[in-house]
């Protein structure tokens, strides 16, 4: 394990630093550097302080836990691997991550999940255990958003328009989503027992990530919101 | 100085601040310290600050802090302050030199009180007398701005990174109980000493980030009520606006919000308060012209307080914290952190939903 001290250290220095061979790095005193990690395979690091934007850029599977909360822009267009929150995260997390898995403990900013895709067997997981912002899952391509609103008080679940030009992949809301308005191009349900089941492969990691009971957390009802067809703007400016 | 057409940089953005609930007094060091770590937002062509509370000697008076372009601009702008105000004060605004300032202008300040008979005279209060004064400098005489005209406070900026310029003036031997940042990263407009922000009118002062795409349906509209926007930069405009809501129209800061920030039609349908929903019907029907639209945040300073208001789709970033009495404010939780490494309750307001801060009434001067 190797320890780096990011006290006035630059971006590019720590990055780097993270480029030698080692694998497993501790990184302190973190402050605000961005692109930690940008592109990177086959690393292990835990950071201590406040990773700055775009944590985890292009992430090649490689495995970031965070003791605190992350800035904007964690896991933007990232590939593959883990990126796991032990705090909030800010605006636009995972933006356009087409593989890999960010796992929040609290609350989630502004447009999470803002267009996120999928192809085969690449499917990016999402999951807030608080609440989210608003415009989430905003262009939805593809891929898994799941938020749980642990703790969340008064707090709605989602601020406004959740899912604007969703068009592709799956979102669980753990909430019966009676007072939360969703645009005319979705469909939202109730989860079903293969819904269910779904879930609980991705939340049995989450639950032993953040020290939960999976019972707890499915003890309460989920909704499920898919895009209503293949095509579900077909006519909203020219037909396509 | 170089002017509008001089220079073009096309290129983000970064705003701090602090405040003392309890009206103590800091030094501009740690609100220069809070920009390093936001360094990459700005690009070296504008930094400011805005401190407030730390003219407690000249609290009366009015703090017109100058830029010129020449001597002869400054005695010109003497004698022309001299019909109107008695001037109490006037001194170099004590700098540093560095060598990541350069080109700087003269710049120089005076603690004034209008003259009474010159009010009477012209059937004007105080504060729209400096208002208009601060106009009629800007733009009538060539190669003097004033870029800071409230009681008890003061802006300094200049072309350069922020943490650069809260060195070169000196800040860390002024005491406010509250502080604003901004590091400039100009998109649209040059990068020059008048065009740093701050952009403040008597004790308003807006620290932007964003780029406002309303700027010249907010401008046409303002500038039929005596404002002008000379300084060439989307943020003089909000300034203006906020002292016409606030001051002039006497509006409350979160009536201001939601006139500049007004929530969708769509939202202001869902709301089950019927009178705040007559209330939004009503301010964005009054002051259509006054929506501000495009990425924002800002912090409004003002004496005995600070307000952070985002877009209404919440474009850019913004992050607030606290400990004991003090509320930290900046773009990213990092610049938080620099000041406070133990500040707790971080969260981040929604599109549209002002974090307005107030000093507790009688602990600032």
């Amino acid at each position: 394990m190797n320890v780096i001290d990011a006290t006035n250290l630059d971006y590019k220095t720590l990055n780097e630093t993270l480029r030698q061979e080692e694998i497993n790095y501790t990184i302190n005193g973190c402050c605000g550097q961005r692109f930690i990690a940008t592109g990177m395979s086959n690393k292990n690091l835990s950071i201590n302080g406040i990773p700055g934007n775009a944590l985890g850029a292009y992430l090649n599977d490689a495995s970031i836990t965070v003791n605190g909360n992350a800035q904007d822009a964690v896991g933007d267009t990232m590939n593959a691997g883990k990126i796991l929150i032990h705090g909030s995260i800010g605006d636009a997390a995972g933006y356009a991550m087409r593989g890999g898995k960010i796992y929040v403990r609290d609350n989630a900013g502004y447009r999470a999940g803002i267009h996120m895709k999928a192809y085969n067997d690449k499917i990016p997981v999402m999951i807030i255990g608080g609440c989210a912002g608003s415009f989430l899952g905003e262009y939805q391509a593809g891929g898994i958003i799941i938020v749980l609103g642990i703790n969340s008080g008064n707090k709605p679940i989602v601020g406004n328009f959740p899912c604007t030009g969703m068009h592709g992949g799956k979102m669980y809301l753990r909430n019966d989503c009676k007072n939360i308005t969703f645009p005319p191009q979705v469909t939202t349900s109730p989860a079903t027992n293969d819904d269910l089941k779904e879930l609980c492969g991705y939340l049995s990691e989450y639950c032993s990530d953040f020290s939960y009971d999976i019972e707890d957390i499915l003890s309460a009802s989920f909704t499920v919101i898919t895009p209503d067809s293949k095509n579900p703007y077909k006519q909203m400016y020219v037909t396509n | 100085m170089k002017l509008e057409g001089q220079v073009r940089i096309p290129s983000g953005c970064a705003i701090s601040a602090v405040i003392s609930k309890e009206g103590n007094r800091m030094s501009g060091e740690m609100i220069t310290n809070s920009m390093k770590p936001m360094h990459d937002r700005s690009n070296g062509l504008g930094g400011g600050f805005a401190g407030y509370g730390i003219y407690p000697e000249y609290k009366d008076y009015y703090a017109l802090h100058m830029f010129f372009d020449s001597r002869a601009t400054r005695k010109d702008c003497e004698a022309f302050l001299k019909e109107r105000f008695e001037i109490i004060q006037s001194e170099i605004i004590p700098t540093r030199k560095i060598p990541s300032i350069t080109n700087e202008p003269i710049i120089w300040r005076y603690f004034v009180a209008p003259l009474k008979s010159v009010l009477t005279s012209m059937q004007l209060d105080e504060k729209e007398f400096v208002a208009r004064t601060v106009m009629k400098i800007n733009t009538e005489l060539s190669g003097a701005y004033v870029f800071s005209s409230g009681k008890n406070m003061g802006t300094f900026k200049a072309v350069g990174f922020p943490e650069d310029v809260g060195v070169f003036y000196k800040l860390e031997e002024y005491e406010g109980y509250s502080w604003t940042a901004h590091g400039r990263y100009p998109t649209n407009t040059p990068g020059w000493w008048g065009g740093a922000h701050p952009f403040t009118l008597l004790d308003y002062s807006v620290v932007h980030n964003g780029e406002i795409s309303s700027y010249d349906a907010n401008r046409r509209f303002i500038e039929m009520f005596g404002y002008k926007c000379t300084l060439q930069t989307d943020t003089e405009v909000i300034t203006y606006i906020m002292d016409y809501l606030l001051r002039v129209q006497g509006l409350t800061l979160q009536e201001a919000a939601s006139v500049i920030a007004a929530p969708f039609w769509s939202t202001i349908e869902t709301k089950n308060d019927i009178e705040d929903q007559k209330k939004h019907i009503y301010l964005r029907t009054m002051f259509s012209n006054l929506l501000i639209t495009g990425p924002f945040s800002i912090i409004l300073g003002f004496e005995g307080g600070l307000m952070a208001l985002n877009d209404r789709l919440k474009l850019r970033s913004m992050v607030v914290g606290e400990k004991d009495d003090k509320i930290y404010i900046a773009s990213e939780e990092a610049a938080i952190r620099t000041m406070e490494p133990n500040a707790r309750n971080i969260r981040f307001p929604a599109g549209g939903e002002p974090v307005i801060i107030k000093v507790k009434e009688g602990t600032y001067i």
